[in-house]
């Protein structure tokens, strides 16, 4: 097989899977294609160096728009590839016996679910990205409606409407950076490479960075956008709950460092301070609306939320460690808060509706016990698990940043909000430890029992263990094959200087005068002449 | 593999052995992995120190690159220096009896393999710490050591207090954890390393700033206090007693609770260019060690007395580094490691004979049913009293001439010193008179089992009683030094590291005698009122309770520490989370962002449709009204 159908595989495969659902076996099936997924990525996720690009899929699709179908792995979606192709197996694995597996709907919906993924993931091209970050909601919405649980249609609604809503501006961004292409290389083009050479002024990059960040803040989410995030994750079916968390969360993360960085260098330099403090602002209020949740499911979302804001104070961070923590935790929180969303399923599926009132689980369900305290521990950030390298890199980078900011004389802010977000360490272990003390620990109840690990569950939980003990214990390979793309992400905009032991220094707002936005000069010209090229 | 990283990995086996299959295995073999891989540890240490006492360099190695990024380059390497090679010793050594012991002490336990698997995980965690060559390395440990301790701390986990416990020490412990790390950033920031050995060579040539400097030994300081159970975070420590006592033992008295003191001997080049921050390192340890001692004496927990003393202890070593005396500080570490195990080893002899009471108020009389437990518990308080020629009084005197005559030191500070050994004399006699004297106050049920440990218990009590005794004359005090002319090997083996003892004067060397002998008269005194007021006069011990009354009130309840932070910290962050964000935050969030637009499209559609009359000459109008619109239009625009 040549390397340029490895890479158009993974995407097709599950499309392939979709139409092959009538048969007999549909579960088996489903896995099969599944399993697949996971070799190619697998064997792509190895064969990437982080320097040589793989041979890319680029076919045309409409080519009058110069929107191509084009896939191909680079360093900042090569974790994410194997994070989505991971998680869809041990996912169905865990819900096989589950209700909904039976069911050739929700087999097609993961599967869509998978493609769409895959596909926002892989797309170079600004439309086709577009296209499929759209198109997972609808696999989504479908799962939670009809698996979901009283509150489906609820929550369901508010899901698919609110994170739509988040889009409406995004598209118009996407279609305003397709006016650009035109009007600066008289052609249409979506593709990224080109997008990201643009000069735009600083009115469009303002609106572009805006429209981005809202869709994505929406989806990551962010605070105080995240009335969906308890809604959904409560209601959703656990396997659905667990991919959302798991894989879909990271789309907004992802856009965020695939659009906004390289296509508005210099508004994210110039506003990246504030988007640290919106981003520790979310970090803390997920951590504290955590402490006193008693809903499980709830307490884990809410954590969620809290981690996903690390994430986004490691992009906003512009430093080289901190964004090689960011691109980490999404691999990390993605592995661990999938985990836990289906140990609680698994619970969900034992005991029905009394899983929220289950304790003593280390009594009752002792392997079930252990795997639910390593994912915990990964969420508490303890070292030699993943939660800990990329925190660790996060809260290392963005300090450094922000003290030589705070040294050049640029404002305390950034500093305050990392120490903050330090605190978050804290609060975070004070939180789950409450989680674990409540469903793990506590007087044996009689009479309750719960049945312990199968050996296909505790299979499906091994790779997911062994991710996060490889990331925790020696990430030096996994950091090696983003090296590149960080760099580039650090070397986007003119305004990144560099200087000291910390790294870069100081964005100058002055050498960038804001003008007011969708001022007519700012499309052609502005003051970005100096970037990229 | 060297044998320096196999140190580390042997008890990591260990615990995957016994954790994964230990349930499956019979008992003699958990006993055997348990015992047989730090054992093994140790002869490795002991191994590696020969060669190092014999004159050999600090053996380090890399084990591989864990981050190596343009502007930041971690190894995953392991150093064995001296100081290093001391705290191995004491972690494999102690660690090692320790397991012995516990083989005794669990043996009717139903988690046997779960124990033994946290115990030995705690060792790797330690190692870890202690053999790290980096500050990023020695926080993996730092961190581990923190979630072992949690998991031994509420090993019996069907009792809710005892979880409850194992997270407040957690949760602690991260609050001074976020002190190391920040550190470390701060550290990087400047110096552009996280090795020990750079750290302190670049500090040696290049301090930043004063405030910098101070900033930094102050971050460090708190993450110590943390792990160290220091004031103000010393709260966890008396609660952590809620696990098994061998437990207490290891980790929180000989060797995780010292960490703290290691991390500041570690980076003793930034501690030594940071005046500031001494002093508190100095007047914090002096305090931890006069309170410490005080809550000691209103207990009634016998191990929640030693626990309290451990803190005084490490107050002690807190001081000796405050003082610059380093080497010291370690000095009183490595006996305390022995003398304190072993009291804690003998506290749990008495709680395994007495089916797990820890009131003293129900012990007593035990001398009869128990000698040789007595007898190394008495050998074992006499050092921690300092009563000459225990090893404790070489450790405690050292430091006491430093507080009087280091720079740092003063005679306020060494009578602070002399008051709380003299209070350690009375708490820790007073506790053997409760326990082992007087009339039996055991129920009648408990007192026909009351018996002697089994061999490997009390080999373990027997190992370390010899060693409390006999620890103290390797690091003799520099008055006996010049008067028998004996060498110190202790200091000599620590100095490349931790520099020499701080030698005054000849003349001031003179007053080191007097000095001696009223700390000695301090203990002696000590014990003669324990002796008085628990075993010749026993009523007047409540009649001082009763005479102290507020004072009382207030020691016996830890000085509300707890409390206060229970109103300051834990409650309002509960109220924050419960009644502000979960109550109204949310819910005004969830009315803004979710019910208010679809009220809004609701009522949008309701007005479009409205529109929708259905008359003609309505829908004409729409028309003529969007032409006009278009017309305005072009005409201002063309």
């Amino acid at each position: 097989m040549s390397d340029s159908q490895a890479v158009r595989f993974p995407r097709a495969l599950p499309a392939v899977g979709t139409l092959a659902l009538a048969g007999s076996l549909p579960r088996i099936l489903t896995m099969l294609v599944m399993a697949a997924v996971l070799v190619l990525s697998a064997w792509l996720f190895r064969a990437y160096d982080g320097a040589t690009p793989l041979p890319a899929v680029n076919l045309p699709w409409i080519e009058s728009l110069g929107v191509n179908l084009h896939l191909a792995v680079d360093g900042l979606n090569v974790y994410l590839l194997l994070l989505t192709a991971l998680l869809f197996p041990v996912v169905l694995a865990c819900a096989w016996r589950s209700a909904e597996a039976r069911s050739g709907l929700y087999l097609s919906l993961l599967l869509l679910l998978e493609a769409g993924l895959l596909g926002t993931f892989l797309s170079q091209n600004l439309m086709l990205f577009f296209v499929f970050w759209e198109a997972v909601l609808i696999p989504m919405f479908i799962l939670i409606l009809v698996f979901g649980g009283g509150e489906a249609r609820r929550a369901a609604t508010a899901f698919f409407l609110y994170t739509l809503a988040g889009s409406v501006l995004l598209l118009a961004a996407v279609i305003l950076l397709g006016v650009e292409s035109w009007r600066q290389t008289g052609s249409w083009s979506f593709e990224f490479a080109l997008l990201s050479r643009l000069h735009l002024g600083w009115g469009t990059e303002l609106f572009v960075f805006a429209a981005v960040v809202l869709a994505c803040a929406i989806k990551c989410p962010l605070f105080p956008f995240h009335s969906w995030l308890p809604l959904a994750y409560g209601e959703a079916p656990a396997s659905g709950t667990a991919l959302m968390a798991g894989a879909l969360s990271k789309m907004g993360a992802f856009g965020l460092m695939k659009l906004a960085l390289p296509l508005c260098p210099n508004v994210s330099v110039v506003l990246a301070p504030y988007l640290v403090l919106w981003a520790v602002g979310s970090i803390l209020y997920g951590a504290v609306a955590a402490l006193r949740q008693d809903d499980f499911r709830k307490l884990v979302a809410y954590s969620s939320l809290s981690h996903m804001g690390y994430i986004v104070l490691g992009l906003f961070s512009l430093q080289e460690a901190a964004l090689h923590g960011a691109l980490l935790q999404m691999l990390s929180h993605g592995v661990a808060v999938a985990g836990l969303f289906l140990v609680l399923g698994l619970l969900e599926e034992r005991l029905g509706g009394s899983s929220r009132e289950l304790t003593a689980l280390a009594t009752h369900g002792p392997r079930l016990a252990v795997v639910l305290m390593l994912f915990i521990l990964t969420s508490v950030a303890l070292p030699l698990t993943s939660g800990f390298t990329s925190e660790f890199l996060i809260l290392f980078g963005a300090f450094q940043k922000a003290l030589a900011a705070w040294r050049a004389g640029s404002g305390a802010l950034a500093l305050v909000a990392v120490l903050l977000a330090t605190s978050g360490m804290v609060l975070g272990a004070g939180y789950l430890l409450r989680f674990a003390r409540a469903i793990l620990f506590g007087p044996a109840r009689s009479g309750s029992r719960v049945r312990d690990l199968k050996p296909r569950e505790a299979l499906a939980f091994v790779p997911l263990l062994l991710l996060i003990v490889w990331i925790g214990v020696f990430p030096a390979p996994f950091m090696a094959k983003a090296q590149s793309a960080v760099t580039q992400l650090t070397q986007v905009s003119p305004l990144f200087v560099k200087g000291g032991p910390g790294g870069i220094s100081v964005p100058q707002p002055e050498s960038n005068p804001p003008k007011s936005p969708f001022v007519k000069g700012g499309l052609s010209s502005g003051n970005g002449g100096a970037d990229g090229r | 593999m060297t044998r320096l990283a196999l140190i580390p990995l042997l008890p990591l086996a260990g615990f995957l052995v016994n954790g994964l299959v230990g349930s499956r295995l019979p008992r003699w073999v958990v006993a055997l992995v348990a015992c047989g891989l730090p054992a093994a540890s140790f002869a490795l240490t002991a191994g590696l120190f020969r060669e190092l006492a014999a004159g050999g360099t600090p053996v380090t190695e890399t084990l591989f690159t864990w981050a190596a990024l343009a502007d930041f380059r971690v190894d995953a390497a392991l150093c064995f220096d001296q100081v290093a090679a001391v705290m191995c010793l004491v972690v494999t050594g102690v660690g090692s009896l320790i397991h012995l012991y516990s083989v005794g002490y669990m043996a009717h336990d139903k988690s046997f393999a779960r124990y033994f698997a946290y115990l030995t995980l705690f060792l790797f965690f330690m190692l870890l710490l202690v053999l790290g060559k980096n500050l990023l390395m020695t926080f993996a440990g730092w961190e581990g050591v923190g979630i072992a301790s949690y998991l031994l701390i509420g090993f019996w986990f069907e009792d809710g207090e005892k979880n409850a416990a194992a997270m407040k020490a957690f949760i602690v412990n991260r609050v001074g954890d976020t002190g190391f790390i920040l550190a470390a950033f701060l550290i990087w920031f400047f110096a552009g390393t996280l090795d020990f050995r750079g750290i302190n060579a670049f500090f040696a040539v290049a301090q930043p700033s004063a405030a910098v400097m101070n900033t930094i030994a102050l971050l460090l300081l708190l993450g110590a206090c943390g792990k160290s159970a220091q004031i103000p975070l010393h709260v966890w420590l008396p609660d952590a007693m809620a696990g098994p006592t061998p437990v207490s033992a290891l980790i929180h008295a000989a060797t995780m609770v010292t960490a703290g003191v290691y991390l500041l001997s570690r980076l003793n080049g930034v501690f030594l260019h940071a005046p500031a921050a001494m002093t508190v390192v100095v007047w914090g340890g002096a305090l931890t060690a006069f309170l410490g001692a005080t809550m000691g004496l209103v207990q009634f927990n016998l191990k929640k007395v030693l626990a309290y003393s451990t803190m005084s202890q490490i107050g002690f070593m807190f001081m000796a580094c405050g003082l610059g005396a380093f080497q010291v500080a370690f000095f009183h570490l490595f006996t305390h490691a022995f003398f304190k195990a072993c009291l804690f080893l003998g506290a749990g002899a008495v709680i395994h004979a007495l089916h797990g009471e820890e009131d003293m108020r129900r012990m007593g009389g035990l001398a009869k049913g128990m000698p040789f437990t007595f007898l190394t518990f008495l050998f074992a308080s006499l050092a921690l009293c300092g009563v000459p020629p225990f090893a404790g009084f070489f450790s405690k005197d050292e430091i006491l001439w430093s507080a009087w005559s280091a720079a740092g030191g003063s005679p306020a500070l060494w009578l602070v010193g002399s008051v709380t050994s003299g209070m350690t004399a009375f708490y820790m006699f007073r506790a053997i008179f409760l326990t082992f004297f007087g009339p039996c106050n055991a129920p009648e049920k408990a007192r026909e089992g009351i018996h002697e440990p089994p061999p490997s218990m009390a080999v373990v009590l027997g190992i370390l009683a010899f060693c409390s005794l006999a620890a103290g004359f390797i690091g003799l005090p520099g008055f006996w030094r010049k008067a028998l002319g004996f060498p110190a090997p202790f200091y000599d083996f620590l100095a490349p590291v931790l520099g020499h003892p701080p030698e005054a004067g000849g003349a001031v060397h003179q007053a080191e005698l007097p000095l001696m002998a009223i700390a000695v008269l301090a203990a002696a005194l000590g014990i003669f009122l324990a002796w008085f007021c628990y075993s010749r006069r026993p009523h007047w011990a409540g009649k001082l309770r009763e005479r102290a009354g507020v004072a009382h009130g207030v020691v016996s309840r830890g000085y509300f520490f707890d409390a206060v932070y229970r109103r300051v910290v834990v409650r309002p962050a509960d109220w924050l989370s419960e009644a502000v964000l979960a109550r109204r935050v949310e819910t005004a969030l969830d009315a803004g962002t979710l019910a208010k637009p679809v009220d809004g499209v609701n009522a949008a559609a309701r007005l479009f449709s409205r529109l929708q009359t259905g008359s003609v000459q309505g829908y004409l109008f729409y028309v003529l009204l969007g032409l006009a619109l278009i017309l305005c239009w072009g005409v201002t625009h063309v």
